[in-house]
Parts: structure tokens; C-alpha cells; sequence
């Protein structure tokens, strides 16, 4: 039943309107003054009372009180977030923290100042700094306070340097594979952040997650949003594995089905290996194999061709020789001038004598007006260097070869040469005075008027000194643009590493161009920490054991479960490989940078036998580091 | 919108960055709403147009915080309180959703409408018209216990502040339906002049009785926003701060 309230007599004169901020006291008892109250809230009636807030204004005064509630609780926690804050009452850092951290980094003790820089600022420049993007690198800085093994381009991507990323992007062969999720994502995001300056930390680890959270898992649909060539999944899409070069020169295949088998003919004091494990050593955590060393698997065939003293030619000694008595001659050679290297860069630190060594390689061989004072100067100089680096020993070297390189920045190469030098005990035998002495790995001969060097051992300290020092002072050997002259130090690292070069030790060692253009020569095995900051890792034991429980293999056979990755290649003939032929062992120039494993590439098919989505996973990082080592290079 | 949330998170972006922005631009968008009416005269609208805007992006604003907080409660003391407040305002909208959708359809059918402001002076005219009706009833009919009655058990009624929940429950008290029983029960002591008066005093009574109702409702109309407004501005307050400390703080996340 509804009932009609028109009657009740409903004064439109007295209507409270809503937007008033006062109403008469009297209102509630349902007889309001009729003139109400002011708009200041006073009661303008003869019989006063005690005018109250309209509802609006109520609720206006609750929103403002609520408000400034609100403000002064978010100002306090602005405060209190500071380290440095002078009005700091109490500390909410906690407040503010959005959740727990990660079990790695929950020991830190000095609390939220040891990962963000804003722990420091005031709340004034905290607002102030909302727009400015360099607090973001300081906080990322700090976190390599801690992590400090990513090198000096930690904030790049994949903490490589440019010219690496630039290499790589180079490299690029794929046809993009895209799905539309990241067709659009492209869309929305800038995903070339390869491209930025910084890559700070937080882009991809999200700390404040909770204990257990993984601060380094990332989706493969993440990992592929920078990259331009991207595919679907390791089966689908993923590039096959590609051969890489190891740093020591073997091939397998030859070894075992052709040298091993013919040892006793080619090297009677040879000990063939057997097995898989006769070189390879599991490492201590099952990740990789290390080498067993040269002597335990190379020295008994190849030792004896290092220590050589006749082999293979007679220029084998041309890299150490050094003129200990200058020999007078009656009337100047017409043979061009060849100086040992060492003796040559030791005069070329004369800028006079290394201006007439230049105009004797112009001048013609029958023009001996012009050659003999120049020659005669060079003589001069050879007598004078030999007097100085009597006196001056070590010194002299030092300060000779500082001259004449072309790196500024390269004289840990020399002091250890200088070093290995006088170990060698290079300057006593510059200052004997016996007609014929050996000291050390030093003889003097003196019918050639000549010191000369001999390696004593594999991996012999000078021979390495001195090679590396060339490698680090090469320009543009080997990729040397057409029509430009090959720096004197190109040269003489080209003759370093002939098969002709004392101890021959590029013939197994590589050579890899490092991206400032000078080369570096691999001695030995990888640092440990090469293989935890390489784009690609495996560890083998687990694969090992799964392999072995498949199959029920005993120990015996394991190296069976090896041949199951690691294939064999059919044998060539032998020394009838590229990198080996018209030569007598060693490598020819235009295949010095390669080198075959006699192993074909391990196949992406046995892979995936298991890396998919419901078995055992196929995230990128399984298989690949983000961050690659400081010292990482590009093999080429 | 949704869609892009969820592809970007297939990439180094953060979806919190973009829905928390977004998020950010809907609940400025919201707030506007209460400074639109305010403003009437600007032409930016009708505010019947604004409302069912302001409708669909509220409910927009949630799934948008949804995906914000990753579908889960948030773990540090300050992010809960900013969620708890964006529930508040978002449940107290929902709230005075049904409510303004529902209860003027209520007081439609209870007859003429009456201005929230002026009950107290409709209940204060009913309650001296029946006072008039009992003095005039006792004067003309000596003896009667009606006044009596009136007394004991009608007066109170009339002096009764309204019972909210039932009201809004039931749509009518539980202490009008006693009442109605009672003056069932004692219509048989009194004569047919004492009727004729008692049937007027019910009028009245039911009066009063649809007043309280008005009363609940057109309350239940106005106060929800005294939740909906205030925690509204608590929120913007609380947003500032976070984003201040998210883009401080952050480390330089996407």
C-alpha cells in the first residue's frame, strides 16, 4: 500500500538544499527556524541554536580528514624510507618493501642501502628523482659490488662488449620465426634493448619475490624478445649446433684409426691411447672434461719433435738468434738484409738506425754507394746495443722494445719477455768471454758469430714470452686489406708461427684474432671460470648416468656412451686434410684459424629425444649463460 | 588492453609497469567523476553519460588490478594497504552500484517522494496531527481508553528512530508488524466512534512508518559515499607515494 506524503504540508519556501553547508539545529526535531542559518554556519533566528553541518558538507569534511590522514601517513613513510633523512621519525623501509627476499640475498646485513641508491636520498630529491633514469644504473652499480665477475661491460647485454654484440648480431643467418603473441609484443615494446646503453640488473631479476623465488628463470618467449632471429622452441626452429674449434689442435679420427695403429713405424716410443678417459677427466662437478696434459697424452709421440735441434730447417733458430760479435766485412754483401727479429727490434729502437734498416729494404742490392753507410751504421749500432745491454741488462731490453711497440698499453708483454729473457740466462752469455759456451738454453756459436736459443721443453717460457708479445703487437695480420704494407710485427708473427719457427708450436696450439684485432695464442686449457660464463654450457654427468641406466652399460663400455654424442667422422688419408696438406705437419697459413676434432658436430636430434617442454625441459638457460665471461672472445 | 597485458608479459617489459599506469590514468579518470558534478556548468557531458562511464571503467579498474597484483595478495605492508583501500573504493562502488540501481525503484513504490532533508519535518507534522487527533478524541468521547493506548503503546512507536536493517531487508520494521498485531488484537474492546478515530491514527501511523523507510533508504542512498569518496582521495594519496617509490626504487625494471 503506498500512501501519498503530498499532504504533509511541504513548504517549498524552507527547502534545505543539498549543496548547503549548514542546516538549522532544529531540524531534527523537525521544526527549523524558517530563516535557517548563515552560510557561516551562525543561526540568525531570535530563539538561537546550535546550527550543523549539512550532509554534504559531513561528508566533504570526512573526505578532507581522511585525506590529510592519508597525506601525513604516506609523508611519514617517505621519511622513514631514508637513510639520510634529517626528519626521519622511524623506520619504514620495512613499510615499504614489497615482499621478502630471495634466500641468497636475505643475509644482507646492511639493509636496504646495500642494493638501492634511493635508500640515500632525501624524500625531497626521492620525488624529484622520479623522471631522472641514472638512479636505475647506480642501483644496478650496486649490485655489482657484490657481483663483481661480469667485467667491464657488465651493464651491457649479455655483459659483452659492443663490437662482440655487434659480431653476433652480424652472425645472424635465421629467417625470424614469430608467433603472434610476439608479432604483437614487438608491437608494444621496444625489444631492442640490446641496443641501450645500460641493461640494468632489475630488467630481468626481480628481487622481493619470496625465498624461494628463482631470480634468474626467465621464459623462452623472454629470452627471445630482444633477440632479432627468434624460433619456436629447441625442435622447432632452433639453429643446429655448430663445429667450434678447440684451442688445442686433435683430430680423433686420424689418431685412432690411422697414427695409433701405425705407431710403431712412426713413432716407436709412442704410447697409443686407449680409451676416451686415457685424456679426458671428468671434472670434480661432473660439468665438463678436463685435458690430462700434454705430457700424459701427447709427450711420448711429439716431445721429441719439439726439442728437435735439425728439424725441419735451418732457419728454425732464426727467431733467437742474436749477434754476439759483430763480424767486419771487407766489402759490403749484396745478400738482402735479414736480421733475427729480436736483434731487429732491438736496433729499431734507434729512430735513426730504424730509418736506414727501412731504406736498405728500398734500396737496391746492387747500389753499394748507397747501402754500405748505412749497413756500416747498422754494424755501429749492433756493437753499440751489444756494449748497452751488457751494462744495462734487463733495463735495456725493457726500455728498447717499450719503444718500438706499437701498444702503449702492452708492457706486461714485455717485462715478460724481459723476464723470461733473463731466466733464460740470456745476459750472462752476453757478457762470457769463452770462445764457445752454453749456458742455459743459450749457445754461442762462434763461427756464426751468434748466440742462439733452444727450447728445452714443451711450453718453453721464452718461446711462449716472445710469441705472445708478437701476437699482442699484430695490426691486421691476418686479415691485412689488399694493397697495404704488413707492419714489421705482422711479419715477424707470421714467422713465428711458420712450420719453420723454433719449436713449432702453432702446429697444435691455435691462434684466435681477439676483437681489438691482435692475436692471442691458446697455451692450454680454458680457466674454470670460462665454462660458467660461456653462452653455452653442458654438464655431462647427469647425461652420462641417464645414458648408462638406459642403456645398461657397464663402466667398461662408457666410452660407448660417449660415441653416442660424440660421432666419429669417416678418417681421411693420411695428413690429406686441408689444414695439414703441403706442409710437414704444421698448418698452412690460410687454415691457421681452423682445426677439425675428427668428431662430427653433435646433432640437435639427440637433444631433443628429451629437451621438450613435458620431459625434460627446454629453457633457454638449461643450455645457455646469460652473462658471458669478461674474458670471452669470438673465435673466428 | 587485457590482451596487451598478457603479451607483454611474454618479454622483458614488465606487465606491472604497463597495467599499474594504466591503472593509474582509469582511477585519475574515476575521481574526475566527483569534480565533473561539481562542475555542471562545463559542457564535458551529461552526468548521467559520466556515470555509466565511470560504471564501466570501475569495473574495468579491477581486472586491470587484478593482473597488477598477479592475482595474488601482496606481500609487503604498504602494497596491502594500498590494496586493501583500492577494495574498499572498488567494493563500496559496486555497493552503491545495486544500491542506486535498486532502491529508487523501492521508493518509487512508496509513493510520493520526499526530500532526505525535510523528514524530520513530515515526521514532526505527523506526530502533532496525532496528538490533535487524540486530544480531540478525548474530548468528544469521555471515558475512552484510547488515549491510553495511545500512550502505551502508540507514542513510542512514533518517537522510534528507524531499524536499518530491517527496513532495508523487509522493507518494513518489525516493530510496525507487532504494532499492527496489537491493534488488531484491540479493536474488539473499542466502540464504533473509537474505531473511526483508531482508523485515522493508523493512517497516520503508516505514515510515519513508509517515512522511516524513506528515511533508511534515501540514507542508504547518501552514505555509502561517505566510504566511496573519502577512501577514493585516500587512494590517490597512496598511489602517488608508490609510484614515487616504484620509480625510485625499482632498479630501473622495464
Amino acid at each position: 500500500m503506498s500512501v501519498s506524503n503530498s499532504p504533509s504540508g511541504f513548504d517549498a519556501k524552507r527547502y534545505q538544499h543539498p549543496q548547503q553547508n549548514w542546516v538549522c539545529g532544529r531540524l531534527a526535531e523537525g521544526c527549523p527556524c524558517p530563516l535557517g542559518p548563515s552560510t557561516r554556519g551562525e543561526c540568525l533566528s531570535e530563539n538561537t541554536c546550535q546550527p550543523r553541518r549539512s550532509l554534504r558538507s559531513r561528508r566533504n569534511f570526512v573526505t578532507g580528514l581522511v585525506f590529510a590522514a592519508s597525506l601525513g601517513v604516506c609523508l611519514l613513510i617517505l621519511g622513514g624510507s631514508s637513510e639520510n633523512s634529517s626528519t626521519k621519525l622511524f623506520e619504514t623501509t620495512n613499510i615499504i618493501s614489497p615482499g621478502p627476499l630471495s634466500s641468497p640475498h636475505s643475509a644482507i646485513q646492511e639493509g636496504c642501502k646495500a642494493c638501492h641508491s634511493a635508500s640515500s636520498l632525501s624524500p625531497v630529491s626521492m620525488i624529484g628523482e622520479i623522471w631522472n633514469s641514472d638512479h636505475a644504473q647506480h642501483q644496478s652499480e650496486l649490485c655489482l659490488n657484490c657481483h663483481r665477475d661480469f667485467g667491464d661491460h657488465s651493464l651491457q647485454a649479455h655483459s659483452a662488449a659492443p663490437e662482440l654484440l655487434e659480431l653476433l648480431q652480424n652472425l645472424n643467418t635465421l629467417e625470424p620465426q614469430l608467433t603472434s603473441d610476439q608479432q604483437w609484443a614487438r608491437t608494444l615494446t621496444d625489444h631492442r634493448v640490446a641496443h641501450a646503453k645500460v641493461l640494468n640488473c632489475a630488467t630481468c631479476h626481480r628481487e622481493h619475490q619470496g625465498a624461494q623465488f628463482d631470480l634468474t628463470h626467465l621464459t623462452n618467449q623472454q629470452c627471445q624478445s630482444c633477440h632479432e632471429n627468434t624460433f619456436h622452441s629447441l625442435s622447432d626452429g632452433h639453429p643446429e649446433f655448430e663445429t667450434t674449434r678447440e684451442r688445442i689442435r686433435f683430430d680423433h679420427s686420424s689418431h685412432f684409426e690411422q697414427h695409433y695403429k701405425n705407431y710403431h713405424f712412426l713413432m716407436p716410443g709412442g704410447i697409443p691411447k686407449q680409451s676416451c678417459n686415457d685424456c679426458h677427466l671428468l671434472s670434480a662437478d661432473g660439468a665438463t672434461y678436463h685435458l690430462a696434459g700434454f705430457e700424459a697424452m701427447c709427450a711420448s709421440c711429439h716431445e721429441s719433435q719439439i726439442l728437435d735441434f735439425n728439424m725441419p730447417t735451418a732457419l728454425r733458430l732464426h727467431q733467437f738468434e742474436f749477434v754476439k760479435q759483430t763480424p767486419k766485412t771487407e766489402s759490403p754483401s749484396t745478400e738482402p738484409l735479414s736480421l733475427p727479429p729480436f736483434l731487429e727490434l732491438m736496433l729499431r729502437a734507434d729512430e735513426k738506425i730504424a730509418n736506414a734498416i727501412e731504406a736498405l729494404q728500398t734500396i737496391p742490392q746492387t747500389d753499394t754507394e748507397l747501402r754500405t753507410p748505412l749497413l756500416n751504421s747498422i754494424e755501429e749500432a749492433t756493437s753499440q746495443l751489444l756494449k748497452d745491454l751488457q751494462e744495462q741488462g734487463a733495463a735495456g731490453v725493457t726500455e728498447r722494445l717499450s719503444r718500438v711497440t706499437q701498444n702503449s698499453n702492452n708492457d706486461k708483454q714485455i717485462v715478460s719477455v724481459v723476464k723470461a729473457l733473463d731466466q733464460s740466462r740470456f745476459f750472462e752469455v752476453l757478457s762470457t768471454n769463452d770462445e764457445e759456451a752454453t749456458i742455459g738454453s743459450w749457445t754461442f756459436l762462434n763461427n756464426r758469430a751468434t748466440v742462439v736459443y733452444r727450447p728445452q721443453q714443451h711450453a718453453d717460457p721464452l718461446i711462449k714470452a716472445w710469441l705472445d708479445f708478437m701476437a699482442s703487437e699484430v695490426d691486421h695480420y691476418p686479415d691485412q686489406a689488399e694493397g697495404t704494407t704488413p707492419s714489421r710485427f705482422d711479419q715477424f708473427f707470421r714467422d713465428a708461427i711458420s712450420p719453420e719457427a723454433s719449436g713449432r708450436c702453432t702446429k697444435c696450439h691455435t691462434v684466435d684474432r681477439l676483437l681489438d684485432g691482435s692475436m692471442k695464442i691458446n697455451w692450454g686449457l680454458l680457466p674454470a671460470e670460462y665454462f660458467y660464463r660461456q653462452f653455452s654450457k653442458f654438464v655431462h654427468r647427469p647425461h652420462l648416468t641417464l645414458m648408462q641406466d638406459q642403456t645398461a652399460l657397464s663402466e667398461a663400455a662408457q666410452e660407448d656412451v660417449c660415441l653416442k654424442c660424440h660421432q666419429p667422422e669417416t678418417p681421411k688419408p693420411f695428413f690429406n686434410r686441408d689444414a695439414f696438406l703441403l706442409t710437414d705437419g704444421m698448418p698452412r697459413a690460410e687454415f691457421r684459424h681452423s682445426s677439425s676434432t675428427g668428431y662430427l658436430p653433435i646433432q640437435k636430434k639427440d637433444c631433443v629425444q628429451c629437451h621438450q617442454p613435458k620431459m625434460a625441459g627446454d629453457n633457454c638457460l638449461q643450455c645457455h649463460d646469460y652473462h658471458v665471461h669478461k674474458n670471452s672472445i669470438l673465435r673466428r | 588492453m587485457t590482451g596487451a597485458a598478457l603479451i607483454v608479459r611474454e618479454t622483458l617489459v614488465t606487465p606491472d609497469f604497463l597495467t599499474g599506469w594504466i591503472l593509474l590514468a582509469i582511477i585519475v579518470f574515476l575521481a574526475a567523476y566527483n569534480v565533473r558534478k561539481s562542475l555542471p556548468f562545463l559542457p564535458l557531458g551529461t552526468s548521467a553519460l559520466w556515470l555509466q562511464i565511470h560504471i564501466y571503467a570501475g569495473l574495468l579498474s579491477f581486472v586491470l588490478f587484478l593482473m597488477h597484483v598477479d592475482y595474488s595478495l601482496p606481500h609487503g605492508l604498504f602494497e596491502s594497504l594500498l590494496a586493501t583501500i583500492y577494495l574498499l573504493v572498488f567494493g563500496s562502488g559496486v555497493i552503491g552500484l545495486y544500491i542506486t540501481r535498486s532502491y529508487p525503484k523501492r521508493l518509487t513504490h512508496l509513493g510520493e517522494e520526499v526530500i532526505f532533508e525535510q523528514i524530520p519535518v513530515i515526521r514532526k507534522k505527523i506526530q502533532t496531527d496525532l496528538d490533535q487527533t487524540i486530544l480531540e478524541s478525548a474530548e468528544k468521547i469521555p471515558g475512552s481508553e484510547l488515549p491510553i493506548f495511545y500512550r502505551d503503546e502508540l507514542y513510542p512507536f512514533m518517537m522510534q528512530k528507524p531499524d536499518f536493517v530491517s527496513h532495508l531487508v523487509y522493507g518494513n520494521s518489525r516493530h510496525w508488524r507487532h504494532l499492527l498485531r496489537k491493534l488488531s488484537d484491540v479493536k474488539r474492546f473499542f466502540n464504533e466512534e473509537e474505531l473511526n478515530t483508531l482508523a485515522i491514527i493508523e493512517a497516520q501511523l503508516h505514515r510515519k512508518h513508509q517515512l522511516d523507510t524513506q528515511h533508511v533508504l534515501q540514507s542508504a542512498l547518501k552514505f555509502w559515499l561517505f566510504v566511496h569518496i573519502p577512501a577514493t582521495y585516500s587512494l590517490l594519496t597512496f598511489i602517488v607515494l608508490h609510484v614515487v617509490l616504484v620509480q625510485v626504487w625499482s632498479g630501473g625494471a622495464l
